[in-house]
């Protein structure tokens, strides 16, 4: 149902991504390997980072958009009659989204190190740190939370209108973000900026270690995921 | 053989109500027409029987399961709804081959069949978006018919056909029947209702007022 051509956006964004990466932040952070996408946005005027950083969410953004809103609405009364259980489905869609949450960001990964490898000779500069396993788990987690909440959203309002207001979140958690690092003021406001606890240059900001942010991040998940799964057990599809 | 008991049963949506205390027994083998003015709550009923919304009170059950506690659907239901289309991207057969992997119930040749009896061509490739409004109906009722399921929700079956697929459809629900379904059709055309139905329910204002 969903236009596959949207993954082909989302790649063409995450190769865009690490070419900039690699342009804007290999020389002033060689200890973060070829994974500079875990670093994030050092301050909030830099919008050419920000710019492509945000390319790679929106595009996930629209590829997700209508995963559930399309399956409540026309051919999706037929697929869902079909399935016997609500629950069951619902954490099933759910756990795909997982999974392809996982994917994009290791398809980045793998981006980001060959553009690395093509852009550089010294292979001695390639290794894979706890750091960088940690900051992935986040990276991935900070993903599964928004478009988590983007799937609630539909289930309550249409998809453009879900879309529109994670992106916003988005775009204002990051700007406000650089704001409240710059002028060190408003810190009790980050944690809930989620997007930042995905960029290592600003979670040392954020008093969160890393345990405690990997904990945080999975509360929110379970909390998002139990309330669209009690929203769509009950929920009239019309 | 499915049995559907409807015990007082009431929906409201936002401020409306649309079904008001519905109590009714279901019988296996049997055409059931259900007739009413637009916004009777014909529609609701055919929704809440095949559990796509959730009752404020009352309870449905099918085959002593009771709908949204034991079971989430009727396990074994074909409907046509309306403002529900196939998939225009794709052929005929195809739409059906993709719902027939959720069950796994149904063959190719069931499909194939399927198709063949509501008078399409189970191997044209004509996509779905260049069908006219009644080959699209006569394929969203071949969807509701091709795993053979026990029980069938039909809502305008023969809104948009022509003669030849009305009698098409007629005879095809009929077969149906023989075979031990239970069927529900909800529509305005009398005479379908006349040949079709073994009871009429009326419906008004969400209530069932007559048999």
């Amino acid at each position: 149902m969903k236009n596959r051509g949207m993954i082909i956006v989302v790649i063409f964004a995450i190769v865009g991504h690490s070419i900039i990466n690699y342009k804007y932040l290999s020389f002033r952070y060689e200890d973060y390997s070829s994974a500079f996408f875990l670093l994030g946005i050092p301050g909030e005027t830099e919008y050419t980072l920000f710019i492509f950083w945000y390319f790679v969410f929106v595009s996930i953004s629209f590829y997700f958009s209508g995963e559930v809103s399309e399956l409540l609405s026309g051919y999706g009364k037929y697929v869902i009659i079909r399935n016997y259980h609500k629950g069951k489905w619902i954490s099933r869609r759910y756990l795909l989204a997982l999974l392809r949450l996982t994917i994009f960001p290791l398809i980045l990964m793998l981006v980001a190190f060959i553009v690395s490898v093509l852009s550089s000779e010294e292979m001695e500069n390639y290794y894979l740190t706890t750091e960088i396993i940690i900051s992935f788990v986040i990276y991935c987690l900070v993903y599964c939370n928004l478009i988590f909440l983007q799937l609630y959203l539909e289930m309550f309002i249409t998809p453009q209108i879900a879309l529109l207001i994670v992106n916003i979140y988005v775009i204002v958690s990051v700007l406000l973000g650089g704001l409240i690092i710059k002028f060190e003021k408003g810190m009790f406001l980050m944690p809930i900026l989620i997007p930042n606890i995905s960029m290592s240059l600003r979670r040392d900001y954020i008093y969160l270690t890393d345990s405690i942010s990997i904990c945080y991040l999975l509360l929110i998940g379970l909390t998002i995921f139990f309330l669209s799964y009690r929203k769509f057990t009950t929920k009239d599809i019309l | 053989m499915v049995t559907i008991n409807v015990q007082n049963l009431n929906k409201k949506l936002k401020k409306n109500v649309v079904l008001r205390d519905v109590n009714y027994n279901f019988r296996p083998g049997t055409i059931y027409g259900i007739y009413g003015r637009n916004g009777s709550g014909k529609t609701m009923l055919l929704r809440a029987l095949a559990g796509l919304i959730y009752p404020d009170s009352g309870k449905i059950l099918i085959n002593n399961e009771i709908l949204h506690e034991d079971i989430s659907f009727p396990p074994s239901i074909g409907l046509t709804i309306e403002n529900t289309s196939l998939l225009p991207q794709y052929d005929a057969y195809t739409n059906l081959k993709i719902l027939s992997k959720i069950k796994k119930v149904a063959s190719d040749d069931d499909i194939k069949r399927a198709i063949k009896r509501v008078g399409l061509d189970p191997n044209s490739k004509l996509k779905v978006r260049k069908f006219s409004l009644g080959m699209r109906q006569r394929l969203s009722i071949a969807q509701a018919i091709f795993e053979e399921p026990e029980f069938i929700l039909l809502d305008e079956p023969t809104n948009a056909l022509d003669d030849s697929g009305v009698e098409l459809v007629r005879s095809l629900l009929l077969e149906e029947k023989q075979r031990g379904a239970t069927i529900l059709i909800a529509s305005h055309n009398k005479e379908d209702l006349e040949i079709l139905s073994d009871y009429k329910v009326k419906i008004e204002e969400g209530m069932i007022v007559s048999e």
